[in-house]
C-alpha cells in the first residue's frame, strides 16, 4: 500500500514527468524486443548459412575423395583436404574410414589414427546419411557419407569455426543498445519539448485561474491552439465571462437595493457589505468595518441603552443555531452613536454540513415605527375620546334627566291638582310644558340609544338574517296588525354581525315602510343579492317615497321631513341604522321617488371586517 | 305577625340630597295614599348618623340614592350591609341612573331592589305605591327590636 502510494506520488509528480517517464519506457521496451528479435534473427541466419557451407562442403569432400579412398590414396586425399585450407573459418576436415581411422586430416599428425572421440564413436554405428555431429557456439561439425555402390566406405568431416557467429551477435545487440540508447534519447527530447508545450499552456491556465480566484476578474487565457487545450481554454473563458456578468448582476443588485446587506464570518467578523448598509449606518465606507466584529460596532446596546451580550445576539444566534433568525424590535447603533430601529433577517451560510457564515439583510423601519407610534397614539386618543362619549352618555342619562324629571313631574303634579282650577290658559301652557318634557325626554334616550351602537355593540358571530328578520318581525307584530301589512322575504344568508343590532337595522327599516304608508296596506318585501363581495340586502315598501333631494339628510340624527303631527318620531331610526351598517363594515342608502316606494338597501360584507372590536 | 299599618305609619328614611325630590317623594305618597313617617337624610353621611344614633327606632324600610354628596349612596350602602344592626333592614336604591355598571354594582353592595325613577309623574306615584305595597305589606320581615 505504502509502495503503491510512493509509486503514485513519484508518477504523478508532473504531466512533464509523466510524458518523459512513459516514453522512455515505451521506447526501452520496444526496442528491447526489436533488437532482441533482430539479434535472434541475426544467428539463425548466420548458423543456416554456416550450416549450409559445411554441408556443401563435406558433399564435395566427400565426392572428391570417393575415388582416392576407393584407391586408398592418402596423398590424393591429402590433397583433396588441404585444397579446403583456403577457408578461414575452417577449423579441421578429415576424412574416417568407418571404422573410424583417420584417412586424411587438415592436421596430418592425425593421418593414420582412429579417432576415438565419443562423437567419432557414434559414426560408427550411424546410418550412411548426412549427419550434424556437433552444433554448438563455437563449432559446427557435419558428416557426409562416402558411398560407393551403396557401399559405404568412409566419412567425411568438415567442421566449421562458429565464434565469429557470436561475435556477430554481441555486436548486432551492441549497436540494438546503442539505437535503443538513442530511441529513448530522441524520444525524451521530444517528450520534454511536447510536454513543455502541453504544460506551459496548463500551467497559463492554473496561473489564470489563481489571479482570477484572487479578485483580477478582467484576467483571461490566451492561447493559440485548436486542440483539447485551445477548447479548454475556450470554455474557461467563456465560463469567466459568465461568472462576471453573473457577478456584475449580483453587485449591482447588492448596490441598488434599498435594504442594507452584510456577511459576517463564523467568528462574527464582517466579511462585505452592500452601500445601502453603510448609508443605513452612516459609514462613509466599508474600510471601518471590514474584518470587525460587528456586534460591538452597530448591535453592542438595548434599544434602552443597556449592554447587548454578544452571547445573546439574534443576529449571531444565525451563526449559533444554524438557523435563520428574523428580528423587528431591536436597533442598530450608527456611526455617530444615534440609534436606528431595524427590521433584520440573519441567514447562515452552510456548505457541506458546515456553517461557514451568515448574510444578514436589514431595512431602517425608523418610518414605519413612527407611524406606528402614531397609529398607537391615535388609537389611545379614539379610546379617550370613546371614554368621553361613554361618560357624556352616562351625564346625559343622569344629570340631564335629573332637572327633566323635576319639570316634568311638577307639571304633571300641577295638572293634576290643577287642571280646570286655573283658567284655559294656564291648562294650555300646562299641556305644552308636559309635552316638551315628554319630547326632550324621547330626544335624550334615541341619543343614548344612538351613541350606544358604538358603545354598547357585542362581538361579531355567525348570524342568521332570516332568524334575525323573523325577530324583526316578532317585535312589530302589533304594528303589523294594526296595519295589516303584507310582508315578504327571500331566502337570507348567513353573515358575520352583532345579532341584536341586526334585529334593530331590520326591525326599524321595516317599521319606517309601515310608518310611511301611503293609502295602500302595506306591502314589504325583503330581498337579496350577491354585489360583488358584499350582500346587498334591500326592504322595498309600497309607501309615500322620499324626494330625491331629502336623501342626503335621511340618515343623519334627528333630521324629520315630516311634522311630528304627520309622522311621530325623533329622527333617530334610519341614523340608528346607519351607524349600525357602518359598523358591519358595510354601506346603506335609499333608492325612491315620491309617492312610489322606496327602497332601502345596505350591503353587509361576506367576509367580515377586520374590526377591532369597538369596546371603548 | 303584627301589620305595622295597624299600629302606627310605617317609618321610612329617604336619603336624598334634591329637596325637588324629596318633596316629589312626599307628593307621591300622599297621592299614592299611603301612610308613612318620611325621614330625610341630605347626604350620606347624615343618613348613617341618623340611623346610628343610640336610641333609635329603625326605620321600616331606606329608600336610597346613589349620587350624594359627602358620601354617596353606595358608600352609604355597604356601611349599612356590614353592620348587623342595620343589614337586615331593606334598601331600596331609587335612583334617575339606569346605567348597567350602577346597577350590577348595587346589587353586589346587597341592595335590596334597584328602581330606576320613573319621568313621568304617575309612574312615579305607581311606583312609590307598588315599594310599599311589596315591602311593608307583602313581604315579611324580621320583627324588630
Amino acid at each position: 500500500m505504502k509502495l503503491g502510494q510512493a509509486l503514485r506520488k513519484f508518477w504523478t509528480r508532473s504531466i512533464r514527468h509523466q510524458l518523459m517517464l512513459g516514453i522512455a519506457l515505451i521506447h526501452a521496451v520496444l526496442m528491447t524486443i526489436f533488437v532482441s528479435e533482430l539479434a535472434h534473427r541475426e544467428k539463425n541466419f548466420l548458423h543456416r548459412q554456416s550450416l549450409d557451407q559445411a554441408s556443401s562442403l563435406a558433399q564435395a569432400l566427400a565426392t572428391n575423395s570417393t575415388a582416392w579412398v576407393l584407391s586408398n590414396d592418402v596423398e590424393g586425399l591429402e590433397e583433396v583436404i588441404h585444397s579446403l585450407q583456403r577457408y578461414s573459418n575452417l577449423r579441421y576436415a578429415m576424412i574416417l574410414s568407418p571404422k573410424g581411422q583417420v584417412l586424411a586430416h587438415t592436421d596430418r599428425g592425425r593421418q593414420g589414427l582412429y579417432a576415438t572421440d565419443p562423437v567419432s564413436a557414434s559414426l560408427r554405428r550411424a546410418p550412411p546419411r548426412s549427419a550434424v555431429l556437433i552444433d554448438d557456439d563455437s563449432l559446427l561439425d557435419v558428416a557426409e557419407p562416402v558411398v560407393v555402390g551403396g557401399r559405404l566406405i568412409g566419412w567425411a568431416r568438415i567442421a566449421l569455426d562458429q565464434g565469429h557467429l557470436a561475435a556477430n551477435i554481441q555486436r548486432v545487440g551492441r549497436w540494438g543498445m546503442f539505437y535503443t540508447l538513442l530511441a529513448i534519447l530522441v524520444g525524451l527530447v521530444f517528450a520534454y519539448f511536447m510536454a513543455r508545450s502541453l504544460t506551459r499552456d496548463i500551467d497559463t491556465l492554473v496561473q489564470t485561474a489563481g489571479r482570477v480566484r484572487t479578485g483580477g476578474r478582467t484576467e483571461r487565457v490566451k492561447l493559440d491552439r485548436n486542440d483539447e487545450l485551445g477548447l479548454l481554454a475556450a470554455d474557461f473563458n467563456q465560463m469567466l465571462d459568465t461568472l462576471t456578468a453573473n457577478e456584475a448582476r449580483l453587485k449591482l443588485l447588492l448596490d441598488s437595493t434599498a435594504e442594507g446587506i452584510y456577511g459576517m464570518a463564523p467568528d462574527g467578523r464582517l466579511t462585505f457589505c452592500n452601500p445601502s448598509a453603510l448609508r443605513i449606518l452612516g459609514f462613509p465606507d466599508a474600510s471601518e468595518l471590514l474584518g470587525k466584529d460587528i456586534h460591538g460596532l452597530i448591535h453592542h446596546s438595548h434599544p434602552d441603552g443597556s449592554p447587548y451580550p454578544a452571547e445573546e445576539c439574534k443576529v449571531y444566534a444565525a451563526l449559533r443555531k444554524n438557523r435563520g433568525q428574523h428580528e423587528d424590535t431591536e436597533v442598530y447603533w450608527r456611526a455617530d452613536g444615534s440609534p436606528v430601529p431595524v427590521e433584520y433577517w440573519s441567514h447562515p451560510i452552510v456548505q457541506e454540513g458546515k456553517t461557514v457564515g451568515a448574510v444578514v439583510t436589514f431595512l431602517d423601519i425608523s418610518e414605519r415605527k413612527r407611524a406606528e407610534e402614531l397609529l398607537a397614539k391615535k388609537i389611545d386618543e379614539l379610546t379617550r375620546s370613546n371614554a368621553e362619549l361613554e361618560r357624556f352618555a352616562y351625564v346625559a342619562s343622569h344629570d340631564l334627566q335629573e332637572p327633566l324629571r323635576m319639570v316634568a313631574s311638577y307639571v304633571q303634579l300641577l295638572a293634576k291638582r290643577y287642571r280646570g282650577r286655573l283658567d284655559a290658559d294656564a291648562d294650555d301652557f300646562i299641556h305644552y310644558a308636559v309635552d316638551g318634557a315628554t319630547r326632550m325626554q324621547q330626544l335624550i334616550n334615541d341619543l343614548l340609544a344612538y351613541s350606544r351602537v358604538g358603545t354598547r355593540g357585542k362581538e361579531f358571530s355567525p348570524t342568521d338574517c332570516n332568524r334575525v328578520a323573523e325577530d324583526a318581525l316578532f317585535n312589530l307584530s302589533r304594528a303589523i296588525a294594526d296595519s295589516g301589512a303584507e310582508i315578504t322575504s327571500d331566502k337570507l344568508p348567513s353573515v358575520m354581525a352583532d345579532r341584536g343590532q341586526l334585529v334593530q337595522l331590520f326591525q326599524n327599516l321595516i317599521a319606517n315602510g309601515i310608518k310611511f304608508r301611503g293609502a295602500a296596506k302595506p306591502d314589504i318585501h325583503i330581498g337579496v343579492s350577491l354585489a360583488g363581495k358584499e350582500w346587498r340586502f334591500t326592504v322595498r315598501d309600497n309607501g309615500i317615497g322620499i324626494a330625491p333631494e331629502h336623501r342626503d339628510r335621511l340618515f343623519q340624527i334627528f333630521q324629520r321631513l315630516h311634522s311630528r303631527e304627520e309622522y311621530p318620531g325623533t329622527g333617530i331610526g334610519l341614523s340608528i341604522c346607519k351607524r349600525i351598517v357602518e359598523r358591519h363594515g358595510g354601506r346603506i342608502g335609499v333608492d325612491s321617488e315620491a309617492g312610489k316606494g322606496s327602497t332601502f338597501w345596505f350591503t353587509l360584507p361576506i367576509k367580515p371586517p377586520n374590526e377591532e372590536t369597538p369596546h371603548a | 305577625m303584627p301589620d305595622h299599618r295597624d299600629l302606627a305609619p310605617v317609618e321610612i328614611l329617604l336619603v336624598e340630597d334634591n329637596p325637588g325630590d324629596v318633596r316629589l317623594t312626599e307628593e307621591a305618597l300622599k297621592e299614592g295614599k299611603v301612610r308613612a313617617t318620611l325621614s330625610v337624610a341630605r347626604d350620606g353621611e347624615e343618613a348613617l348618623a341618623w340611623l346610628r344614633r343610640a336610641g333609635r327606632k329603625l326605620p321600616d324600610l331606606i329608600l336610597l340614592d346613589l349620587n350624594l354628596p359627602r358620601k354617596d349612596g353606595r358608600e352609604v350602602l355597604r356601611e349599612i350591609k356590614a353592620d348587623p344592626h342595620l343589614k337586615s333592614i331593606p334598601v331600596v336604591v331609587l335612583t334617575t341612573s339606569d346605567a348597567e355598571q350602577d346597577i350590577t354594582q348595587a346589587y353586589a353592595l346587597h341592595a335590596n331592589c334597584y328602581i330606576t325613577k320613573p319621568v313621568d309623574l304617575e309612574q312615579f306615584i305607581q311606583v312609590i305605591r307598588a315599594i310599599d305595597d311589596f315591602w311593608l305589606t307583602l313581604v315579611k320581615l324580621p320583627r324588630k327590636e
